[in-house]
């Protein structure tokens, strides 16, 4: 059997395996080892297996991903969720709609230095979705921009699955983070924008609340500005390249660590916050071990090249391409874990994808295509049957069923939508802050 | 019937040490984190950084990591696509759960394996970091003893199961 034959039949094995409820990282080793064992032999197999497993774990550039997690737990155990949301409500809250949309700005912000969607959503819902509550905000609309918003946390960077693809792909992490940036602007201003029209199609949903004073206003923002220099620090250093992924991550994580303890977060926290890391770190590097041994078999199985070819022979348009290429991801993204489906896809796609004449260069060509998979990554986790933000968010509302949080998060779907056409139609509102076009 | 992926109690037994041992992989985490600020600082401010710091947090991470994986596994952490399987029974389920924990089992006893011969090599060959001269089979030892206890957790899982 040739090589790109055995790697779509492997392809398939895999499906398969994922199908009947092989944890992810495994079934991509079996894949990975089986085929390797194919393609060259058994030996040369264990020789791999002799050093590789150990190394990835014990890499510098992988190491970012840990201490990112540790930064986006520590913000999230320390509470600030709730000065956040306190600060966008005194400002925005006595209009219509108005405590969604601080809801959604209070997620933009905290997603600035928490580069995990579940974790934002469920400490913004800690604090918001009472307050939406009592104020009778409907169900479909609180819980709904809940667990939009949260997704929030891995578009705007730091974002841990950006971290992936840049290792993936070997792209730079800072510039991935800066291309980020834009697009997860305008993702919070598409979000304001449905809340707008949803309350005014619907106004009984989000009633005004209290109007705050000046005073209270500027006050609020007291603990605004400490993350918002966090965030500057950390992205900034990286891209400069003053600092290494790592050390902004260490930088950011000791001084959201330095906020936790002037905000009196409680032992007891700190290691709930050290058992979400490791929790969440085993996890992936686990996929990331499985993936290595995935990934080193696709690229000798060649297959990634014929898929290329094929495409190119075909004559599609880069447009009907990336279209296609989305819509595969909009469906999985339906069904599967955003990681997983970006480790398993990215080394067929990117290819074909960094083969297109359109004017950039090829390393413009991998940003985009990142911000784009992260983009419909993002989508998946509100959309049914699976999007897991809507479970986590409507597990915390009681009195909300799930079908009204599903109905709830409508609105966000389309205009993630909107905004998919947007980074697709005009790539540089993702390339023009790092400078690639 | 008993799943064979209930969630071990994190108060006792089993599920207290692995807690404990992810909790000492979370300090190690914390411990590289405040090195590399402090070796940032060293480079910035007074013009010399810790010699070696990217090795104590490639070693660092390493044990981290290792310490990590019994843990995520023995509390359901890693990612299973249930979707597809929702549909059938419990039973049904219980039982695809506990063979999967037997594939698990199987693969980390290769990894284990490959790391115990990649670790010899290392051992006898003297293989050493650049920096600091830390012996790159203390990686395997590390990854060693993470993956049989992640394999503990695992055949713990399937001995759980039973049948009503």
């Amino acid at each position: 059997m040739s090589g790109p034959d055995l790697a779509i039949l492997m392809f398939f094995v895999l499906l398969g395996l994922i199908v009947l409820r092989t944890p992810i990282a495994i079934a991509m080793f079996i894949v990975g080892a089986i085929g390797m064992a194919q393609l060259t032999s058994f030996s040369q197999l264990l020789i791999f297996l002799e050093a590789a497993p150990v190394s990835r774990t014990a890499s510098y550039s992988l190491s970012v991903i840990p201490v990112f997690l540790l930064m986006g737990n520590l913000a999230m155990r320390s509470g600030l969720s709730s000065v956040l949301y306190e600060a966008a409500r005194n400002w925005l809250g006595h209009r219509p709609g108005g405590i969604a949309v601080a809801t959604i700005g209070g997620c933009a912000v905290f997603g600035s230095i928490c580069g995990s969607s579940i974790a934002t959503g469920a400490t913004m819902a800690s604090v918001a979705l009472p307050e939406m509550r009592k104020l009778g905000y409907s169900g479909a609309l609180s819980t709904g921009c809940l667990a939009a918003g949260g997704t929030l946390g891995i578009l705007i960077p730091p974002s841990i699955i950006l971290v992936i693809y840049a290792i993936i792909t070997e792209q730079s992490i800072g510039d991935l983070f800066l291309a980020a940036l834009i697009p997860g602007i305008i993702a919070t201003f598409y979000y304001i924008a449905a809340i707008l029209i949803y309350v005014r199609l619907k106004p009984e949903s989000g009633p005004a609340g209290k109007r705050y004073g000046w005073k209270e206003r500027f006050r609020s923002l007291k603990f605004v500005w400490p993350i918002v220099a966090i965030f500057i620090i950390v992205i900034g250093g990286i891209y400069s390249g003053v600092f290494t992924p790592t050390e902004a991550a260490a930088i950011g994580a000791a001084c959201t660590g330095i906020i936790a303890l002037s905000r009196k977060t409680s032992w007891a926290d700190f290691l709930e916050c050290l058992i979400d890391t490791a929790k969440t770190t085993g996890m992936i590097f686990l996929i990331l071990i499985g993936a290595e041994i995935y990934a080193s078999f696709m690229a000798l199985s060649e297959l990634p090249i014929l898929i290329t070819d094929t495409i190119t022979q075909a004559n599609m348009s880069p447009l009907a391409v990336i279209i296609t290429i989305m819509l595969i991801y909009i469906l999985m993204g339906a069904v599967m874990d955003g990681l997983a489906m970006i480790i398993i896809t990215v080394p067929l796609f990117l290819p074909v994808v960094m083969g297109f004449d359109i004017g950039l260069s090829e390393e413009a060509l991998a940003i985009w295509f990142g911000i784009l998979v992260l983009s419909v990554v993002e989508t998946g986790l509100i959309t049914p049957p699976v999007g897991i933000n809507v479970y986590v968010i409507n597990s915390m509302a009681d009195d909300v069923t799930l079908l009204e949080t599903f109905a709830g998060v409508i609105p966000f779907v389309i205009s993630d939508f909107f905004r998919l056409a947007t980074i697709i139609s005009f790539p540089a509102v993702a390339l023009w802050l790092p400078g690639l076009l | 019937m008993k799943s064979s992926n209930e969630r071990f109690d994190d108060n006792r037994g089993m599920g207290l040490f692995v807690r404990r041992m992810a909790l000492a992989g979370g300090f190690v985490l914390v411990f590289i984190s405040a090195i590399t600020v402090v070796s940032v600082f060293g480079r910035y401010v007074l013009g010399a950084p810790i010699t070696g710091d990217y090795e104590i947090v490639e070693f660092g991470v390493s044990l981290a990591v290792f310490a990590f994986f019994p843990y995520t596994h023995a509390s359901n952490n890693n990612i299973v696509a249930g979707f597809f399987t929702s549909g059938l029974s419990k039973n049904v389920q219980n039982i695809m759960d506990m063979f999967q924990n037997i594939i698990f089992l199987v693969v980390v006893c290769l990894l284990a394996y490959t790391a115990i011969i990649g670790g010899i090599d290392k051992f006898n060959s003297n293989e050493i970091s650049m920096f600091l001269s830390l012996q790159i089979w203390w990686l395997h030892a590390f990854g060693v003893v993470g993956l049989t206890l992640l394999g503990w957790v695992t055949f713990r899982k399937i001995i759980k199961w039973e049948v009503s």
